[in-house]
């Protein structure tokens, strides 16, 4: 491949005490990439690094650096080192000059440059990482932190295409560390593919794009860091912890206080990352509209302590209105209208549940013929009391003014309905769609219970015996429930239903709802 | 200590080729003059110079100068006593079981010769040392064409010579903490532990170096820049006029 630097095919090496460095490493390494290298105490990291740099060479397997094999004779061994520079962790192992400038200018020497071209780098290279103003003093009254900065300056001066820093903020103060960071960041946005080993998982956090992850030798883990950061086994394996901004950030998620998805960098993103999941809760994200609507069930008459204690208005608006932005952004792709993904999406806030989108199923123009209906009165059966006591009359008087409890019907609990049932052995669901003929003929129908109740409407409606304005088809379980459905769907009636096995009281009276709300002309297609 | 007064000294950033200039004709002045007096004019002036315009502590430059005091102590002493088995003369005698030990005026002035000599000479070095950062003289050595390998045995001994200092420095330290040197038998082998653990130290760090280096392109020569320095030809007549006029007294007179 084009954009490999390094491919490490099955990389073994045992020391010459016999100490196993590494075992079957297979990797390929990316131009162009930030790559942090992770791992507890003695995992491997240095030496992987030292096979990069052809100082070792592998017991078995094949180092490839742009996709040739690398061999180990003087010239080679130089040309990959103009490429590949690399950085130790211990400044005093690299630094040799006493003089800041001689020890920097000895790498570009070595690549045989012009003194004036050296002389170039060497002040540029001191300006880029901040010790201009130390070029004249000498190597051993540096600062550990000094002394690392120079020690990278003598690599950089190189120029190379690949920098690998062995734990370049290990022993550093925090403003160092910071620095260092600071200094790695230019580097990559200048096109450097940076390797670097850390125990810091803060900084791999932040810094890096690609993360491998060493244990006692062995490749345990590789991936982007969203993916290795949030593998907590693999962590565990390798003796590492997460990065703080994730750990806040899952926690955050986990309880409400932020919304899952792609994790913050910074200690910048993840309070923006807060401050959304605090917005949503307070409903202000939804716009202009909602924050109208807020006044009806904010409780304005409640007293102020309460309300500052948990500064969390919670108006009912508020939150349907977030919950139905987060269902249109998080919804699978579909092909309803606007009215009716009105219905599907109140059935999805009602459940949370998204297989709804391939669920729910449409007779055309039954949203409108449901609407239509709703309009002029129409009487509504329902099959469960549940259904009855969960629709709300408010919500059906903004469509029609005279709806009253007298036109919600059920029948399962009528007393001349049990008798039949107990005498015919069946359910009482059955003989309650019968009971309850004269409401069905041009009426709403809301099955959200009994499949029973429904084959029977079925049978009804197919024999002429009655004609309703809307079915609302969704009963719920594992006997007869999809037969019922199937049989439902097949009609010349206006039907809406749930596919399945799903269904249930509490959707039947959310599609009623979204129906009334539809009715009311509340506008809230979208 | 000496490092850190030239680093610090105002005349460390002047160019090493002005103050090479100056040290090499007062020392040639010191060691070819016929008068006494030369060799001390050279002392005074070198330590004004050292201690005024390099501002070196006075007091540590003249404890630095206890150093070849000391050896002159020990040493003039033979040089200005003559033993002899007959007497001459001149001079003043003490008769020693048959031998006579006593001062002539000759041994005297050779005493004397070798005393303002050796001040003047030593502070000639003392000034180029205390004014002078090490690399500053490596490079003055390499124009006078030192051999290379020579002058980078120098610099990596200097360089690491601090290394060295502070790891010993810091694992005596540690040592000392857990009662290392307590006693006479301790201390023995708290002594002996800490020059074996150096010497491996030492061992592993050249390698280390060796790595580090080959990954910049050693290829046996440790090619360097020095950080530029103006050469201000003012100061090259002065130090010029100031040596060359020390060395026409001392050749004259």
């Amino acid at each position: 491949m084009d954009d490999t630097v390094f491919e490490l095919r099955d990389l073994n090496f045992t020391y010459a005490d016999g100490t196993t460095g590494l075992r079957g490493v297979t990797v390929s390494l990316r131009r162009g990439r930030t790559i942090t290298v992770l791992g507890a105490n003695g995992a491997g990291k240095t030496t992987l690094f030292m096979h990069l740099v052809g100082v070792h060479r592998p017991t078995a397997g094949t180092v490839s650096f742009q996709g040739r094999p690398l061999s180990y004779d003087h010239r080679a061994l130089k040309a990959l080192r103009r490429e590949v520079g690399m950085v130790f962790q211990d400044p005093d192992a690299q630094l040799f000059s006493a003089s800041v400038y001689q020890d920097i200018s000895f790498g570009p020497l070595n690549l045989g440059l012009p003194e004036n071209e050296v002389r170039q780098r060497v002040e540029q290279v001191l300006a880029t990482v901040g010790l201009a103003e130390l070029a004249g003093r000498p190597t051993h009254a540096l600062s550990h932190g000094e002394k690392k900065r120079v020690a990278l300056a003598g690599v950089l001066a190189m120029e190379p295409k690949v920098l690998i820093c062995d734990e370049p903020t290990a022993g550093l103060d925090p403003r160092g560390a910071v620095q260092m960071a600071d200094l790695l960041r230019r580097l990559r946005d200048n096109g450097t593919t940076v390797i670097f080993s850390t125990h810091d998982v803060d900084l791999a956090w932040t810094l890096a794009d690609w993360c491998l992850v060493l244990a006692g030798g062995r490749l345990v883990g590789e991936g982007p860091p969203a993916a290795v950061f949030r593998d907590d086994a693999l962590l565990d394996s390798a003796n590492l912890a997460r990065p703080w901004v994730l750990d806040v950030f899952t926690d955050a998620c986990r309880r409400g206080l932020a919304v899952d998805g792609q994790p913050p960098l910074t200690r910048y993103e993840l309070l923006e990352a807060l401050e959304q999941g605090y917005r949503c809760q307070n409903g202000r994200l939804s716009g202009p509209e909602v924050g109208k609507d807020a006044g009806e069930t904010t409780p304005t008459g409640a007293p102020p302590g309460i309300y500052t204690l948990y500064q969390r208005p919670m108006s009912g608006a508020a939150i349907e209105a977030e919950s139905f932005r987060r269902i249109d952004a998080e919804a699978p792709a579909h092909t309803f209208r606007a009215a009716e993904w009105a219905v599907v999406r109140r059935l999805i806030h009602t459940t949370a549940d998204f297989g709804l989108v391939d669920a729910v199923r449409f007779s055309p123009g039954a949203v409108e013929a449901g609407v239509e209906a709703l309009r002029r009165g129409a009487p509504i059966y329902a099959d469960a009391n549940m259904i009855r006591a969960g629709l709300s009359l408010a919500r059906l008087n903004r469509v029609y003014a005279s709806y009253t409890s007298g036109d919600v019907h059920c029948l399962v609990a009528d007393p001349a309905v049990a008798e039949e049932a107990q005498a015919a052995g069946l359910p009482r669901s059955l003989f309650a769609v019968r009971q309850a003929r004269p409401f069905l003929d041009g009426g709403i129908v809301l099955i959200g219970n009994a499949p029973v109740a429904l084959l029977e409407l079925n049978r009804m409606i197919r024999e002429g015996e009655v004609r309703p304005a809307l079915v609302v088809g969704m009963p719920v379980g594992f006997v007869h429930v999809e037969e019922s459905k199937d049989e439902l769907m097949e009609l010349d009636v206006p039907w809406i239903c749930v596919a399945g096995r799903r269904g249930g009281s509490s959707l039947a009276v959310a599609a009623l709802h979204a129906l009334a709300i539809l009715g009311s002309g509340n506008g809230e297609s979208g | 200590m000496i490092d850190r007064i030239a680093y610090a000294s105002p005349l460390a950033v002047r160019h090493p080729a002005e103050k090479g200039l100056l040290v090499v004709l007062a020392l040639a002045a010191c060691l070819v003059a016929r008068t006494w007096w030369v060799p001390l004019l050279v002392f005074g002036l070198m330590a004004a110079l050292t201690v005024a315009a390099g501002r070196t502590p006075w007091p540590v430059y003249t404890r630095m100068l206890l150093v070849p005091v000391v050896f002159l102590a020990a040493g003039l002493p033979a040089v200005a006593l003559t033993v002899t088995t007959g007497q001459t003369p001149e001079g003043r005698w003490f008769e020693v079981y048959g031998l006579y030990l006593g001062f002539t005026q000759a041994g005297l002035a050779v005493a004397r010769d070798i005393l303002v000599r050796t001040l003047g000479g030593v502070s000639c070095l003392y000034f180029l040392a205390l004014s002078t950062p090490l690399p500053d003289v490596l490079a003055l050595l390499r124009r006078g064409r030192v051999p290379a390998l020579f002058l980078e045995i120098l610099a990596l001994v200097y360089r690491f010579v601090f290394v060295l200092l502070e790891t010993a420095l810091e694992m005596r330290r540690a040592q000392a903490l857990r009662l290392g040197y307590t006693s006479l038998g301790t201390s023995y082998r708290a002594w002996g532990a800490l020059l074996a653990n150096l010497l491996l130290r030492a061992h592993q760090r050249a390698r280390e170096l060796f790595v580090a280096l080959s990954l910049r392109g050693y290829d046996g020569g440790l090619n360097v820049l020095e950080a530029p320095r103006r050469l201000s030809p003012g100061n090259v007549v002065l130090a010029a006029a100031l040596g060359g006029s020390l060395l026409f007294l001392a050749v004259t007179v």
